[in-house]
């Protein structure tokens, strides 16, 4: 009986493979969008999360002051001491945080979402993939 | 009286999974894959630490349950089919218990892209129903191929 | 992840590209410790032109704002040599940092030459997390956060002060001088509170150091 019970889950895995490999493979080839890295999330995504978001802005203060997503909060690691502590005061805890920096191959968000993560223990923290040029080219 | 049940359960059951599976296959209202939004829903609950496998399961998991859903109809495969439901329904229960434990706030990506965060702790309580369920129907199928 | 394992393998394997970049890095990756103190750093990646043509460096590209990559001049001929300087400005960084700078130059064919530069920062105290924080109506159990001297340079707190008494703090000493825990538990969590806790140590003797941390009821 275990024996049939196992042949038929097999057959059910492998059945289901088929088709998930036409569609996998279709896909693949059909788009070529970059993998996300850990704790990265789209701009589209982010967007539908609407009014859940928090932007975090990683670059540089000159930068965040000529122009930021809205409602961004500044918190980079040049001035982490002083920045972090209106930052702690403007966070909502119900909200996702959300940090760009630029964009291209700019890490100051990774560095940053890492130390809110790690320093702050705020779990909920992603990174924009593309950054802020990801937002500017839409 | 038990007959009627096990097919009221089994149509249940396999509507639940089949209309799971067919919204993580496809978007109907974006009119496009629903494959990165169900990538994206997995990574969320921050569980497998390989973009790759990831994808591989975003793939994967909803054609299974489609597949369990379809085959759980099939005399030959129900009991197969229903073990694999069984699985899915603990990868659930493991899955969603261990977000609503770590505090994450996240839309658990049931049926496709929510749009708001999941309530978790209801969740917990559907997948330990179907977990229940799936058992039920393993043992049904389970007496019924012994007699057969 | 993959761009930035790529450029590692182009780094890697540059020099073995027979003929083609003709400048030649002594030390094309380096590594330091400082401590916060220190405030910034300045790495030397010194080079020489070891092909028969001048080459001309088009472009440098630092990963980060906080490193400005510098040179002398642009074009250096046969068997000359060079140095591009590399300041980093620590701001408030804390830990092992990684920073590339990206030198392009004229040669037909040769791909960017990627300057690796790591230094690992460490403050004398760390301190995990620098926040508590309770959600308004959740228990009011005490929270607490780990402070940890580096090993070989002990530092001493000598106080905990709290900024709000609906915030009290409390020091708990693991091992004098090297380990200790900071324990916040509100008087109730039914309003939103503000409090710093400030962190007294006698870290460096001359200028005892205070470490302030973030205490909140949201």
């Amino acid at each position: 009986m275990i024996a049939r019970l196992l042949r038929q889950l097999a057959f059910v895995l492998v059945l289901a493979l088929a088709p998930a490999l036409v569609s996998g493979a279709w896909q693949l080839a059909w788009k070529k969008e970059e993998p996300l890295a850990p704790g990265e999330v789209r701009l589209a995504t982010a967007r539908e999360w609407g009014d859940k978001v928090q932007w975090v802005d990683a670059r540089s203060r000159a930068k965040y002051e000529r122009t930021h997503l809205p409602g961004a909060l500044l918190l980079n690691e040049d001035e982490w001491d002083t920045l972090v502590k209106p930052f702690i005061d403007e966070w909502d805890s119900d909200k996702t945080l959300v940090v760009y920096c630029d964009g291209g191959t700019c890490d100051a968000s990774h560095a940053v979402a890492a130390r809110i993560r790690k320093e702050l223990s705020i779990p909920d923290v992603y990174v924009l993939k593309g950054g802020f040029a990801e937002w500017e080219g839409k | 009286m038990g007959g009627k049940v096990i097919v009221i359960v089994r149509v249940i059951v396999a509507g639940v999974f089949l209309v799971a599976g067919v919204m993580k296959i496809w978007d109907f209202e974006h009119a496009r894959s629903a494959t990165p939004d169900f990538t994206i829903a997995i990574q969320q609950y921050r569980m497998l630490p390989w973009p790759d496998l990831t994808v591989a399961l975003a793939v994967y998991l909803p054609w299974l349950e489609v597949t369990a859903a379809l085959a759980l109809f099939v005399r030959r495969f129900a009991l197969g089919a229903a073990t694999a439901v069984l699985g899915m329904s603990a990868m659930f229960v493991v899955a969603i218990g261990s977000a609503w434990w770590r505090g994450l706030v996240l839309d658990c990506g049931c049926f496709g892209k929510g749009r708001a965060p999941t309530d978790l702790r209801l969740h917990l309580l559907a997948g330990a129903v179907l977990l229940a369920v799936a058992a039920a129907l393993i043992v049904h199928e389970w007496r019924r191929a012994r007699r057969d | 992840m993959h761009f930035r394992l790529f450029v590692c393998l182009v780094a890697l394997l540059l020099p073995t590209v027979p003929g083609r970049a003709q400048l030649k890095w002594d030390n094309p990756a380096q590594q330091f410790q400082r401590t916060p103190a220190d405030e910034g750093i300045e790495a030397f990646y010194t080079f020489r032109n070891v092909g028969k043509l001048p080459v001309t460096i088009t472009g440098l590209r630092a990963s980060c704002g906080c490193t400005t990559p510098h040179l002398e001049k642009k074009t250096y001929a046969p068997g000359e040599t060079g140095t591009v300087t590399a300041r980093f400005v620590f701001g408030d960084r804390k830990g092992p940092q990684h920073k590339t700078i990206e030198v392009s130059t004229d040669e037909e064919g040769a791909p960017p030459v990627v300057l690796d530069l790591r230094v690992l920062i460490h403050d004398p105290l760390s301190i995990e997390p620098t926040l508590v924080y309770w959600k308004r109506g959740e228990p009011g159990e005490a929270k607490t956060m780990q402070l940890t001297a580096e090993a070989g340079q002990p530092v001493r707190i000598k106080n905990v002060i709290s900024s709000n008494p609906r915030l009290p703090a409390k020091l708990v000493t693991v091992k004098a001088g090297e380990s200790y825990v900071v324990s916040v538990k509100p008087a109730d969590t039914a309003q939103k509170e503000v409090g710093e806790i400030f962190v007294l140590t006698d870290f460096p003797a001359d200028a005892p150091r205070t470490y302030i941390l973030q205490a909140r009821v949201k």
